[in-house]
């Protein structure tokens, strides 16, 4: 819905330049999704509890279900989609692959990128640290111990 | 045995790994159709009321709102009863509401916004009625009658024995009776007894239901894009409620996040494709978190009361058990799920004297149901909780006492199914040898420190496999279709949730070919157009029924592209062998044929493009209204270790260690079994300990993910899998299943451990710190 109140938003989305007209209450992961088509940041909970919506804002890691697009202006947004280049795959995404990390894969972008956020805060983590760093991103298939185990991977601890 | 050329029992990473990490999977939700419009549903404020009125003038009358639907506009086919047991619900209610999950109205509009506005801009008048809240009140004389015309309605074949059909608010209810359990009795040497009781707990799959439907005027067909890991059965739901036949409706399902038993029957299908139909648009819905925890089922809360009474030397000689639960104001799954947990009551032990009753009963609730086991955790919890006071009183080690009573090949379980080591397999006996060693290893480590106390608790269970049960045969059918270059199409029609059924059965087919699995493609979305029929992914099948029909089709191919090849070059078929994407002449090195010229030749010389069709027929002895039968193809076995430290100031539990010893027959792909082993060891942790769908004068009281504990990274303990392989004499390459066993035992594990460490038996889930805090301060 637009009306009259819009604001023009300028935006960098994964690197690239974004200009686009956003109603003040727009929430960033609609934004993301809805306007911008970036559809890896997922719906989950609502209520900023399961980080199936996490994504980067200047670094570090939000959960867009619960954050104002209005609020990224003129600031750095990096999704799932945006981990690697196109046709590549950041060593965090392989280290999920190699070890089993994921089963339904919904959860999984938000893992990603909070995890991404992890290790360039501490770039070789313990399990510990893992574990405390992603207990706001829930999984209900894994049990978690692969996801920790990825993460270490890539972390090369 | 064919041997499986390097795929089967290779770790490969799931099919969808490069999508999923990208993030460019595609969920239901993340699909966008032009013009499309969103869809709300209104759902009842009361769990009993009378509805006077319902006057939807003022959401039909805003801006952007596209229809308005009540069960008064709606057409007759969607206004008939509904449900797969009992047709006891209708998907618009008129008169009456049950629960707080009925719905009233459906909205579709331009944008989720305003179809919310609308939704809560439509006035409903109520004359409001006192509700019935539990199972007491449900069977109490005179309670007021949840389906007043109950008696009256359609059943399936298979619930039709149990089925109530006189005025009250009993659904079901069953007796199962083998030998002589009063004697029995009078000759045990000790009997221990308890109430056990388990609570609703939410699914909550990550993804939450999510539909998107699309009317084609010119054509006549309605396209729904869903959720599910059972396409078919939903084209079997959705059609007769559009009233089309099965050809003008088509069930696509993209990546499923997840299902858990959550997403076997409809949801937001029938009301998307409803406004589709009647707006001319393709509508979009889905439940937020908040609806998951009301519109969609629980699991199946439990009160169990059970007796077992043993010989002096541990022999099981009797059980005697009663089974209550409320199923809500629907029954969708609960009676299924209590028969079922019915035939496993036993355990896979041999009890020669058996009595189990169980009732089910309507309330003003809402829906309960299948989840992952399907009644099988909630009976494991009672029966392995006693048979660790059972081995207490007894004085013989739980393992021990578990061995002396573990089934062994050529035993009957108390539906009257034959274990034939031939056709079934029979190993919990291997699942608790291996124990010892793991509660040997757990022993010998981590001392007790400061108030902590430290207990290590073993529990076991079994699974039935096969979803004929129901239906009186389980059948799973693949396509493998040669492409020109000698790669293969895999075409299916199985659910993929998430639990690895399409790399699980590419790896078979290849196992088949010899081929490496970057030659096989396996069709990424089920389209019921284009798919073979499949039941799903339920009841621990997929990979045995399905599995077997891709070995097949897999063979199938084999044998024709030696054929072919033997043909072209005047060789016997025995005398050629396939390796590496092309058949070879034994003995001559260089004689070779790729598969891509054999498929060429083909096409080009004998008009014939290689497909195969692959089946599996597994058919079974259904329950009868005594509830025997033999109604599974086979079961799998688990043991867990369970090793707990408590707080002993504040009761507060934390698992430090969770092996799961499980026998898979096979393990297909060792890392897709450990995945499993792993989530249902902290699923079942999640039930043990944290989880708990808290319901209040038939309100969720915590329908949000911040008041329900799903478990989390720090309460994940230190996994173990120990995967043992007994292959089975019909399931592909010898394997069962792995997905539904591992949460079984889990809960009763972790009670056994309490009650090590503390001296205190819990009996009731979950075994929260609070409740134990309250037992240990009343000193046990």
């Amino acid at each position: 819905m637009s009306d009259r109140t819009d604001l023009r938003l300028r935006v960098r989305v994964n690197g690239e330049e974004v200009m686009r007209e956003v109603s003040p209450g727009r929430l960033l992961l609609d934004f993301l999704r809805d306007d911008l088509r970036l559809t890896a940041a997922k719906r989950g909970c609502d209520v900023q509890v399961c980080g199936a919506c996490t994504v980067l804002v200047d670094g570090a890691p939000v959960s867009s279900c619960c954050y104002l697009a209005a609020d990224v202006d003129r600031r750095e947004v990096v999704t799932c989609e945006g981990l690697a280049h196109p046709g590549q795959k950041s060593k965090l995404q392989e280290a999920f692959i190699a070890v089993g990390a994921f089963q339904c894969g919904y959860c999984t972008p938000g893992m990603l990128v909070t995890a991404t956020a992890l290790l360039a805060e501490h770039p070789r983590p313990t399990r510990e640290q893992v574990a405390e760093y992603m207990k706001g991103n829930l999984c209900r298939c894994t049990g978690y111990a692969r996801i920790v185990d990825a993460i270490l991977l890539a972390g090369g601890s | 045995m064919h041997s499986a050329g390097g795929t089967v029992g290779a770790r490969a990473p799931l099919l969808e790994a490069d999508a999923i990490v990208t993030g460019r999977a595609r969920f239901t939700t993340d699909l966008y159709r032009p013009g499309m419009l969103h869809a709300r549903l209104r759902y009842s404020d009361h769990p009993r009321a009378r509805v006077l009125g319902i006057d939807a003038r003022r959401a039909r009358a805003m801006p952007g709102v596209a229809a308005v639907v009540t069960a008064a506009e709606a057409p007759p086919e969607f206004n008939q009863r509904i449900g797969l047991s009992v047709r006891d619900r209708r998907l618009l209610a008129d008169r009456m509401v049950r629960c707080v999950n009925d719905v009233l109205a459906v909205v579709a509009a331009e944008d989720e916004a305003i179809a919310q506005a609308a939704v809560d801009a439509i006035e409903v008048e109520y004359e409001v009625l006192p509700p019935v809240l539990t199972f007491a009140e449900a069977i109490a004389p005179g309670a007021p009658l949840v389906h007043e015309d109950k008696p009256g309605y359609e059943t399936a074949d298979y619930i039709r024995p149990f089925f109530s059909p006189t005025v009250d608010n009993v659904a079901t209810r069953l007796r199962l009776e083998v030998g002589d359990v009063e004697a029995a009795r009078r000759h045990s040497a000790a009997v221990v007894a308890g109430t056990f009781v388990t609570q609703r707990m939410e699914h909550f799959s990550l993804e939450p239901h999510a539909a998107l439907a699309e009317w084609d005027e010119v054509g006549g067909r309605l396209t729904v894009w869903c959720s599910t890991g059972k396409p078919f059965r939903f084209l079997n739901q959705l059609a007769p409620l559009v009233g089309l036949p099965m050809s003008r409706v088509r069930i696509v399902t993209p990546h499923v996040g997840g299902d858990f038993g959550g997403k076997g029957q409809l949801a937001v299908e029938p009301y998307v494709a409803l406004l589709a139909r009647l707006t001319r648009r393709p509508v979009k819905g889905g439940y937020t978190r908040t609806e998951e925890f009301i519109a969609s089922s629980h699991k199946t809360a439990f009160e169990i009361e059970l007796e077992l009474g043993f010989a002096a030397d541990g022999r099981l000689l009797f059980l005697r058990g009663d089974l209550r639960s409320d199923t809500g104001a629907y029954d969708s799954y609960a009676s299924m799920v209590q028969i079922h947990g019915a035939t496993h009551l036993t355990g896979p032990y041999r009890v020669p004297n058996v009595l189990i009753t169980g009732t089910v009963v309507y309330t003003n609730n809402v829906s309960s149901g299948s989840f992952r086991g399907f009644g099988s955790p909630q009976v494991s919890f009672a029966r392995e909780s006693l048979l660790d006071e059972a081995a207490r009183q007894l004085g013989i080690d739980p393992i021990e006492l578990r061995l002396r009573n573990a089934w062994r090949p050529g035993d009957v379980t108390a539906t009257g199914q034959v274990l034939d080591p031939e056709r079934i397999g029979v190993s919990i006996a291997d699942t608790l040898e291996a124990a010892r060693g793991v509660v040997q290893e757990f022993s010998a480590s981590t001392p007790e420190v400061g108030g902590r106390r430290r207990g290590i608790g073993v529990a076991s269970g079994h699974q039935g496999i096969g979803g004929g049960i129901w239906a009186g045969a389980d059948v799973g059918t693949v396509i493998v279709k040669a492409n020109f270059d000698g790669s293969m199409a895999v075409n299916v029609g199985v659910g993929d949730v998430g639990q690895g059924a399409s790399t699980a059965l590419a790896q078979i087919v290849a196992g088949e070919l010899r081929l490496p699995l970057g030659q096989l493609v396996v069709n990424a979305e089920r389209d019921t157009d284009l798919a073979p029929y499949d039941g799903g992914a339920s009841a621990s099948r997929q990979l045995f029924v399905t599995g077997s029909a891709a070995q097949a089709a897999g063979a199938l191919m084999r044998a024709r592209l030696l054929e072919i090849a033997g043909q072209v070059l005047e060789v016997a078929t025995e005398d050629l062998v396939l390796e590496d994407g092309a058949v070879h002449v034994r003995g001559s090195p260089g004689r070779r044929l790729s598969f891509g010229e054999i498929v060429r030749h083909a096409l080009q010389r004998l008009g014939e493009q290689p497909i195969t069709v692959g089946r599996f027929a597994g058919p079974v002895v259904r329950l009868d209204a005594n509830l025997r039968g033999a109604p599974f193809q086979a079961f799998d076995y688990v043991t867990t270790v369970a090793e707990v430290e408590v707080d002993a100031e504040t009761g507060v539990v934390r698992v430090t260690r969770l092996a799961t010893i499980q026998d898979v027959g096979r393990a297909i792909n060792p890392m897709i079994v450990e995945g499993q082993m792993e989530g249902g060891a902290v699923q079942g942790l999640g039930f043990a300990l944290l989880e708990e769908v808290v319901l209040e004068g038939g309100y969720v009281v915590n329908p949000h993910a911040f008041d329900y504990r799903l478990p989390r990274f720090p309460d994940a303990p230190s996994l173990k899998n120990v995967i043992l392989e007994h292959p089975n004499p019909r399931g592909p390459y010898g394997a069962k299943a792995a997905g539904e066993a591992p949460l079984i035992p889990v809960a009763a594990a972790i009670a056994n451990a309490i009650r090590d460490a503390t001296g205190v038996r819990m009996n009731r889930l979950p075994m929260s710190g609070e409740s134990l805090f309250e037992r240990l301060s009343r000193g046990g």
